[in-house]
């Protein structure tokens, strides 16, 4: 059970996640590629659509590579065949193994958290994680431990088991939601669904808290972070203005005034006088 | 005799709204088409090595945002940098009759169901290299349709 927890745990947590996997992982949610795994057409599926086209066109262009050059090779018809054959099944085997493990994740995901509306807060968690996991290293000695992985993949699993515990409580809700409907007379197993019900309802309701303080506190942190990190920025840009303000006035210097007007002024004052004179 | 209590129903709409996987099995369904239509063409036009030049164009049909116009594009200038005097009409029409694949590529039928990235690429490789841009085409229809339809038989099996 332990180890089969860690394993769900580490599918779920995000390891490494980059658009390419994520990607790969919506694929994966809609194609699953084992046996006895269901189906899934109602999402989550992730911004990632101009990644999953440019793996699709990554992965055809290579099968129309080597279909091209079957077809340049020329060989009888037999061989040809042989060779398609050949290279299909290489392309599926090496195809799955490359998407093996990103997919798995989507997967434990959607065996775990049967809600959708549970996967997207749960990714909406995970993204505010992210975040805090790249601002973390800006807050240098403020912040404690200096790495929190381990602290955000902790915080991250105690929500998925809360969401986990929220969608089952939903699932029993409805179901004694049901029976309730259901012609089960007015005696004590009327009394016993109704009782149950009340209680559902009420853990419903703790969990739910939970559920939204797990996650308002990592997306409070994730602003924090993100607040100190412009901050941050805020200032340094205003250093800079600062001495470049300090440069431009200790390059101002004094200009000389022209001196025509006062000469011509005097001169032209000392003409008045001597034609006043004469007149 | 009491009338039956009755029962309010939510109607879901599943294949409302597609997947990333059957998004792009669509996009792959179109790039196939673009290339099946671009090979004649060229062909016709006089283009070397017509194959390549639409495997390109439907390969870049595939891609995102600028794909299909980037597919239309190079099917025109190959055709039109041929030594022939009419080779600007003779472009312009390759691109007209590349632009019209998207007509019908753009509302697939709801039968084609979505292909994992290894199953596409194995039918493209399949059909590609037995029976040329045409057998890619109908190799990643007939996948398409027989997920669709393991699907609709056996729900829990996968692609």
């Amino acid at each position: 059970m332990i180890e089969h927890l860690r394993g769900l745990r580490v599918g779920i947590l995000r390891w490494g996640g980059t658009a390419v996997e994520r990607g790969l992982a919506a694929v994966g949610d809609e194609t699953p590629p084992g046996r006895g795994s269901r189906a899934c057409d109602a999402g989550p599926f992730w911004p990632v659509d101009r990644w999953v086209h440019a793996l699709y066109a990554a992965g055809l262009t290579a099968a129309a590579a080597v279909a091209l050059a079957i077809n340049w090779l020329g060989p009888p018809a037999v061989v040809r065949t042989f060779l398609a054959v050949v290279a299909a099944t290489m392309f599926l085997l090496v195809g799955y193994m490359l998407v093996r493990t990103p997919t798995r994740r989507g997967q434990a995901m959607r065996r775990y958290l049967t809600d959708p509306r549970d996967r997207t807060e749960f990714e909406t968690a995970a993204a505010n994680a992210d975040r805090i996991r790249l601002t973390w290293p800006a807050l240098e000695r403020l912040g404690e431990p200096t790495d929190p992985t381990a602290t955000l993949e902790r915080a991250l699993w105690d929500l998925a088991q809360a969401l986990a515990e929220r969608g089952e409580l939903r699932a029993a809700d409805r179901d004694l939601r049901a029976s309730v409907g259901d012609p089960i007379g007015a005696g004590s197993l009327f009394s016993a669904v109704t009782d149950r019900q009340a209680e559902i309802a009420r853990r419903l309701t703790e969990v739910d808290a939970e559920v939204r303080r797990r996650s308002g506190q990592l997306r409070k942190l994730a602003v924090l972070c993100q607040d100190f990190l412009d901050q941050r920025a805020a200032q340094s840009r205003a250093r800079i203005r600062v001495t470049a303000a300090d440069a431009l006035l200790g390059s101002l210097r004094a200009r000389p005034e022209p001196d025509l007007v006062e000469r011509t002024e005097v001169v032209l004052a000392a003409y008045q006088e001597l034609a006043d004179e004469y007149d | 005799m009491s009338a039956a209590p009755a029962t309010l129903v939510k109607a879901v709409d599943v294949g409302a709204r597609p997947g990333a996987a059957t998004a792009a099995t669509h996009r792959a369904l179109w790039g196939a088409l673009a290339a099946a239509i671009a090979w004649p063409a060229l062909s016709l036009c006089g283009v070397a090595h017509a194959e390549v030049a639409a495997a390109a164009v439907g390969l870049l049909t595939v891609l995102p945002w600028l794909g299909p116009l980037l597919g239309v594009l190079l099917a025109a200038v190959l055709a039109a940098l041929v030594p022939q005097p009419y080779a600007p009409l003779v472009g312009l029409a390759a691109a007209a009759l590349v632009t019209l694949a998207a007509a019908p590529a753009q509302h697939p039928p709801g039968w084609l169901g979505p292909l994992s990235i290894p199953v596409a690429s194995a039918a493209v490789v399949l059909g590609g290299a037995v029976g040329g841009v045409i057998g890619a085409l109908a190799a990643l229809v007939l996948a398409s349709a027989g997920v669709r339809l393991r699907r609709r038989f056996r729900p829990e099996a996968a692609s």
